[in-house]
């Protein structure tokens, strides 16, 4: 019986990844075969199907060999396009979910811009940060992987049912979990992170909180040695504490796509884009224009800032919105670009 | 047998109904129901406690009832009857009957007690217009001078009016007016003075977002002082709802600031429409007729209590059903709500709540009553060291002569205010430019139909503020600007 038809087995056995976890406690082993050997599978029998994939098929991606015996996934439940799960390159975009507006707004182009550049995005269907890397690489015509911590057929996160359709059609979802399985356990999440970071060659990190699941995936990174390359933010944006902890602890930091392939080789500093050249604006609105920023400014700051009366700067805050130059959220008026 | 008359009034809403109460008294023992003391025309418990009343005060004062059967009837019998307030007036058909009073045509209103001391009722005022000699308990004497054209006499107790010692009540002295609540109080808040400007020159409602303690409920309690004061009408019918709901004796003048009625989440359904059993009383948006009516916490009400108003809000009237009959109470209210952007607060560490908890927690203001506002200031937390430094902003009498202009000039245009006027009239005061800015928004910004149609109000009423003729390019600006903070309430990036 070959490996992969012996972990088969033993996944409809009700295998999970606790399971090898225990018996390589116990069995100290050196080796798969010997952890198979010690493994007593004591979960719910399962129906298993072709979405299955486990190691030693010819579609198990060649990425996460190397962690087989570090913790990695033995199995996936694939759904869509599994090869894209061995494409030459992957890249992670991880985040919050109670991302800002400019956190998502860079979520979106760096997927976008990686996407048109033939690079596959993985992420974690999440909502915030995760969901508009998926949109932003299906925009740009790429491939995306996106990694569950439930089972395939669970619906969640709620709002994701169409994302993961279309997810499906261009790419594929994939979750260590049996495909009926709920969430049942605190640690789901935390077992997904390592896949995301398993199957990508560098995790980019765009606004992760003090305590979140994107440094939990940046850890994982470290463990497995991929690169892991943050996105920078405004100190004062909460939801980017942890992600600019990572950036004083030395991780490299990325602005753009052109960037993430720079730190992946597959482009150098020539090739940069220019940046944008700011617009001409009338002075009268360029006074506020210069005040904002990605993070949302109230219109009280504005006047405060400006002394200017408080009709005047929602007028001149209109102008800006309606030149495509500013936008509003609920704490207030950010820049756009 | 002998018999007594005395006039006395109803009340259903704030409608009169005239009452003839006719007592009838005939030898007789004292047995029975009642124990020959009879009272028809008033339903259940209620005809219970005023015979009670009436039979003991009587005694009081010693009208000799022993031997005697009486019974007393308030006709129209149809008409529903609530309250203590025919006390008086059977007291007074019941000794005409002895032949203790004389004849005459005075309505008689107040509550008698078992001592016959004549105490204050509720609903005085809007009870005596229209009648030329009204007697009332000393209590209610000013409300009844306010309300009534003719002569209005007072007395305490039964006693006086058998001995012809009823004052007759002049004029009061005018009061020196009522502290008012200055926005000159509130410090920085730049955006939320300028929205309630608008707010009180258009007839906007607002809806003030903000952390807990930053001043929404300061700002809205200061909504009164800018808004023009009462007209005499107006006036009348403020008094008559105050007579109704407040404490009998508490309402001494007319009053000339509009009213102000504060609604706190944990109210029911009938504190805020009317309601109660088995004639409906006003409830606060009564209470706030010509006003404004302050919902607090707006995000935390149940959907089914707050959705209510929407009829209300229409048709600046309530209409309550019950078993003992429909009452129409007015509402023509201006609404000012105050809620926080989250469920956590959010406090100053920072906001703990996801995405998806922000958006269900302000999408239970319902879709058709979150269109009532048009607009949504933040209120910002204000530094200590900024109310150090900040100089006090205008205060209250500045802002509303500019309120009062602004509306002036909208009401010569067409006879109402911006935020219920048509909408042709509001487009026909703008200028070509106002309208294609609002229309690029719709493309730019996502403005919807009735954004647009919302935004234009409260530019014209930007127009108005300035005292320009025509709604100009930098109006529209000002107003799409206050309209996507409103936007942005209900879409997270």
């Amino acid at each position: 019986m070959t490996i992969s038809d012996q972990i088969r087995s033993l996944v409809a056995q009700g295998l999970t990844s606790k399971h090898i976890a225990a018996a390589c406690k116990r069995a100290d082993p050196s080796g798969l075969d010997e952890v198979l050997r010690a493994i007593r599978p004591t979960g719910q029998p399962i129906p298993i199907d072709k979405r299955l994939i486990c190691i030693g098929d010819p579609t198990w991606p060649e990425r996460l060999d190397h962690f087989t015996m570090m913790g990695g996934p033995w199995w996936l439940w694939c759904e869509g396009i599994t090869s894209a799960l061995s494409c030459p390159t992957t890249v992670a975009i991880v985040g919050t979910r109670q991302a800002s507006a400019d956190g998502l707004q860079l979520a979106y182009t760096i997927a976008n811009d990686l996407a048109q550049h033939g690079i596959t995005v993985v992420s974690g269907m999440a909502q915030g940060i995760d969901q508009a890397a998926h949109r932003g690489c299906l925009a740009g015509g790429g491939l995306t992987i996106g990694v569950l911590g439930c089972g395939l057929e669970v619906p969640y996160p709620a709002n994701a049912t169409a994302l993961k359709a279309e997810v499906i059609a261009q790419g594929c979802l994939v979750s260590e979990q049996p495909p009926a399985m709920p969430i049942a356990y605190p640690g789901q999440f935390l077992e997904r992170n390592r896949i995301i970071a398993g199957l990508a060659d560098a995790v980019v990190i765009i606004e992760a909180k003090q305590r979140s699941g994107a440094l939990n995936t940046a850890g994982w990174a470290a463990t497995y040695n991929r690169e892991c390359l943050v996105v920078p933010s405004s100190p004062t944006n909460r939801s980017a504490a942890g992600s600019l902890a990572l950036i004083r602890d030395g991780c490299l930091m990325v602005r753009n796509g052109h960037d993430v392939r720079e730190a992946l080789g597959l482009t150098n500093s020539a090739d940069e884009p220019v940046s944008g050249v700011p617009p001409v604006l009338h002075e009268r609105v360029q006074e506020i224009y210069t005040l904002l920023g990605p993070q949302p400014t109230a219109m009280d700051t504005l006047c405060a800032h400006t002394g200017l009366p408080i009709a005047e700067v929602m007028a001149r805050c209109g102008e800006l919105m309606n030149a495509g130059l500013a936008s509003m959220t609920g704490e207030g008026i950010y820049r756009l670009t | 047998m002998s018999t007594g008359l005395a006039r006395t009034v109803a009340l259903a809403g704030l409608q009169t109904i005239p009452v003839q109460v006719e007592a009838t008294i005939s030898k007789g023992l004292q047995t029975g129901p009642g124990n020959g003391f009879g009272v028809l025309g008033v339903h259940g418990q209620i005809a219970n406690e005023a015979r009670n009343r009436v039979r003991a005060a009587l005694e009081a004062i010693g009208v000799p009832l022993a031997g005697h059967r009486v019974l007393v009837n308030l006709t129209p019998a149809a008409v529903p009857k609530a309250g203590s307030r025919f006390d008086l007036a059977i007291a007074v058909a019941v000794m005409r009957a002895f032949g203790l009073l004389d004849t005459s045509d005075d309505c008689f209103i107040g509550e008698v007690s078992s001592h016959a001391n004549v105490i204050g009722v509720k609903g005085v005022l809007p009870s005596v217009a229209g009648y030329d000699q009204v007697v009332v308990a000393s209590d209610n004497a000013m409300e009844a001078r306010l309300g009534c054209s003719g002569e209005v006499r007072c007395l305490n107790t039964l006693r006086e009016l058998c001995d012809g010692l009823t004052v007759v009540v002049s004029s009061p002295d005018p009061l020196p007016p009522d502290p008012v609540l200055d926005l000159a109080d509130v410090y920085g808040q730049f955006e939320a003075r300028r929205s309630l400007e608008l707010a009180a020159a258009g007839g906007h409602n607002l809806l003030l977002i903000g952390p807990p303690g930053t001043g929404k409920s300061m700002l809205a309690a200061r909504m009164p002082s800018i808004l023009p004061p009462l007209t005499a009408e107006q006036a009348i019918e403020v008094a008559s709802i105050r007579s109704l709901c407040d404490r009998p004796g508490s309402l001494l003048a007319m009053p000339t600031q509009r009213p102000f009625a504060a609604i706190h989440h944990t109210a029911s359904r009938s504190a805020l429409l009317g309601g109660g059993s088995p004639i409906a009383r006003p409830g606060a948006i009564t209470r706030a007729h010509h006003g404004v009516l302050f919902i607090d916490e707006i995000f935390e009400w149940g959907p089914r209590t707050l959705d209510g108003l929407r009829q209300p809000l229409q048709d600046n009237q309530v209409v309550i059903a019950r078993s003992g009959g429909q009452v129409t109470w007015p509402a023509s209210i201006q609404v000012i709500a105050a809620g926080n952007p989250c469920p956590c607060g959010p406090p100053k560490t920072g906001c703990r709540c996801r995405p998806e908890q922000v958006l269900r927690y302000r999408a239970r203001l319902s879709g058709p009553l979150a269109d009532r506002f048009d607009l949504a200031p933040r209120v910002q937390r204000t530094a200590t060291k900024d109310v150090k430094q900040v100089e006090p902003g205008e205060s209250s009498s500045i802002v509303a002569q500019r309120v009062m202009a602004a509306r002036q000039l909208a009401v010569n245009r067409q006879g109402c205010m911006n935020a219920v006027a048509p909408i042709g009239d509001i487009r026909q005061a703008s200028s070509e430019q106002a309208i294609t800015v609002l229309a690029d928004a719709c493309d730019a910004n996502g403005l919807s139909a009735r954004g647009f149609d919302r935004a234009l109000r409260v530019a014209r009423t930007i127009a108005d503020l300035s005292q320009e003729p025509t709604t100009q390019a930098v109006h529209a600006l000002e107003a799409l600007a206050h309209r996507m903070q409103l936007d942005a309430l209900w879409s997270l990036t």
